[in-house]
């Protein structure tokens, strides 16, 4: 068990400096990177927590493509526009109260109390066909609005790229 | 339910040694070529190649919007092929809805997608 | 509180393993660029490399210590750490994909239940390597190189992925050694013959996901010196290709456990020639590896590269409505199969 511990602790660690060194940086394709790194150590929390799917779709969607997104768009601006951010330390006094918040309070929660014994990572088990039957046969309205989501920004990128072009030509 | 006294991630702990060898393997590499290799530096060796002209100004200026709406297809689809793994997984113990509800899935996504293709989205040729 | 015995000992043996595997294909990627020139040499009728010891054998080690004694330049404009991590990104994801590839029946570095989706996971991460490479080098071939294998690479990852739902339709598991037994026990034998089509747009997508030709795009030099590679130079350029070589063999081990049986010879041919049972299993992979490995090297030498907006439009336009078309038609037959 105390192996595990470590893991967890280890991991806690890297989520810890790779935040921080996402509002420290000031290119912004360098804060784009600890993101990455911070997706990729979300795939591993899942692994942690025995949803070994969970974590493998992680890293595959997010870190592997949401962000390729997010890089490709960065890539649009001319290099005068990453660099050089200004941090914004009363903005951000605001803007990081309620996670900080939210945090001292679970680990206040966690010392008082102790973690349930249901929350531990060994009775938690994530059985993929159980999972997929169920969302599958029972949750198929689910799956059929997902598809409406996905195919919604198919069509909203031509009619962007046709104003593009309007506004372009003009 | 009486769940398997399981730790996954224990399975996957030899990945984690690979990626930590080959880390030490490619740095080790650079790090024993630092000790033998030449270091006469000038300036002019240090600047960027552009086929022996002077370099005009740097290279992250404008780069065209066309590889915008790859990365966006892209990201669709990702999510459509884990979908479709999750279902491929449990497939023998699907019941007949499961089964046209991933046909119907398909079909609206290919829809959109058609839609893109017909239009010329993906067209290189075409100005967009 | 100590930490337990068996960590130790566990740690120890994967390492033994790594060891192993990771001797092995390095040794196999270093002699296959010898093999490579030597045999597109004799396909042009020449002799390619014949100086460095016999048949020029020794060609790779010279390769490698003319590279580590060459200058390691980082241009001005770069940024320099990205620009010095990214060849060793490309490395490192590329190397890690082997520890999921079983290459015996109980013989693998991690015996994970999701293999397939830890090489998708590890080759989608190895993107960014040839993107920030491209982005940090400060040149504008760099840069466009950069882009467009980023874009080749991501197009061509989607119809690989289709194209692999078939195979894990298929098998009902993402564990390769599971993939190999259904394959031994189904009536074909080998997942190529009901997914022929699954398996050409497999094939085509591994030639475009470790830019080889016909599809070296960043390698174009007409148009774009050398890509992203363009500013690299000595081993940092070297770690580069090597990765690519290592990629290489990942794909052909991949084509041929998920597309050929992996180490088990289909029912039909043993019952035809019963004494082709005695080749041991390793073996048989091993002679499967290194078909797709000449494939890949006849290809280079074969056809001519084709253009960006081709390439393109072969993923976009052509292998993803394949590899659906495919997975459907699998769908249907384990459908009926079922039922």
């Amino acid at each position: 068990m105390i192996e595990r511990a470590i893991a967890l602790l280890i991991l806690t660690g890297l989520f810890f400096i790779f935040t921080l060194l996402a509002f420290f940086f000031r290119h912004l394709v360098y804060q784009f990177l600890c993101i990455l790194v911070l997706m990729v150590l979300q795939g591993v929390l899942y692994l942690y927590l025995n949803a070994e799917f969970l974590g493998a779709i992680q890293v595959i969607v997010y870190a592997g493509a949401v962000l390729i997104m997010f890089l490709f768009t960065l890539f649009l601006f001319p290099e005068e526009e990453l660099k050089h951010l200004k941090i914004d330390l009363k903005n951000l006094k605001y803007s990081s109260f309620l996670p900080v918040a939210l945090f001292i309070f679970l680990l206040l929660s966690v010392l008082v109390k102790g973690i349930p014994e249901s929350y531990q990572p060994r009775n938690i088990y994530f059985d993929l066909k159980e999972i997929s039957n169920l969302l599958f046969n029972e949750y198929w309205l689910a799956i059929f609005l997902l598809a409406f989501i996905l195919s919604f920004p198919m069509v909203a990128l031509y009619v962007f790229f046709k104003r593009e072009e309007k506004s372009g030509s003009s | 339910m009486e769940r398997p006294d399981v730790f996954v991630p224990s399975s996957y702990f030899p990945i984690l040694i690979m990626l930590i060898v080959a880390f030490i393997f490619g740095v080790g590499g650079l790090i024993f070529g630092a000790l033998v290799r030449p270091k006469y530096y000038y300036s002019l060796k240090l600047i960027p190649y552009e086929c022996g002209n002077e370099p005009s100004g740097l290279p992250w200026q404008k780069i065209t919007i066309r590889y915008f709406p790859i990365a966006i297809l892209f990201a669709v689809f990702d999510v459509e092929v884990g979908l479709l793994y999750a279902w491929c997984y449990g497939f023998s113990e699907m019941k007949a809805l499961g089964f046209f509800i991933m046909i119907l899935f398909l079909i609206i996504i290919l829809a959109g997608f058609f839609y893109d293709l017909k239009k010329g989205l993906l067209d290189w040729q075409r100005g967009i | 509180m100590a930490l337990s015995e068996g960590l130790f000992w566990a740690i120890f043996v994967t390492l033994l393993k790594i060891a192993v595997v990771l001797g092995i294909v390095l040794l196999h990627a270093a002699y296959t660029v010898y093999a490579e020139r030597k045999i597109i040499g004799r396909m042009q009728a020449r002799l390619g490399p014949m100086e460095v010891g016999p048949y020029g054998l020794l060609q790779p080690i010279a390769d490698l210590v003319k590279l580590l004694f060459k200058e390691d330049i980082i241009p001005q404009e770069a940024h320099k750490v990205i620009f010095q991590m990214a060849p060793l990104l490309v490395l490192v994801f590329a190397i890690t994909n082997l520890s999921v590839i079983p290459f015996h029946p109980s013989f693998s570095i991690a015996d994970v239940n999701l293999g397939v989706l830890v090489i998708l996971a590890f080759a989608g991460l190895g993107t960014y390597g040839i993107i920030l490479a491209g982005y940090s080098s400060g040149s504008k071939y760099s840069l466009l190189g950069g882009l467009r294998s980023a874009a080749q690479i991501l197009s061509y990852e989607i119809p690989l992925g289709l194209s692999l739902a078939g195979v894990i339709l298929y098998a009902e598991s993402f564990r390769l050694q599971d993939i190999v037994a259904s394959q031994a026990n189904s009536l074909f034998g080998m997942n190529v013959i009901p997914q022929i089509l699954g398996f050409i747009v497999f094939l085509i997508c591994a030639f475009a996901e470790t830019n080889r030709a016909p599809f070296d795009l960043p390698e174009a030099e007409s148009e774009l010196v050398a890509g992203y590679i363009t500013e690299y130079s000595g081993f940092r350029m070297g770690i580069f290709f090597l990765g690519e070589y290592i990629s290489m063999y990942v794909m052909a081990l991949l084509i041929s456990l998920c597309y050929f049986g992996g180490w088990t010879l289909p029912i039909w041919l043993t019952t035809l020639l019963p004494f082709i049972k005695v080749i041991p299993p390793t073996l048989i992979l091993i002679l499967k590896v290194y078909f797709f490995i000449f494939l890949f090297i006849w290809v280079r030498a074969t056809f001519p590269r084709y253009r960006f907006d081709q390439l393109m439009s072969i993923s976009w336009k052509v292998l993803i409505p394949l590899a659906l078309l495919n997975f459907l038609w699998i769908a249907f037959l384990k459908w009926r199969m079922l039922t």
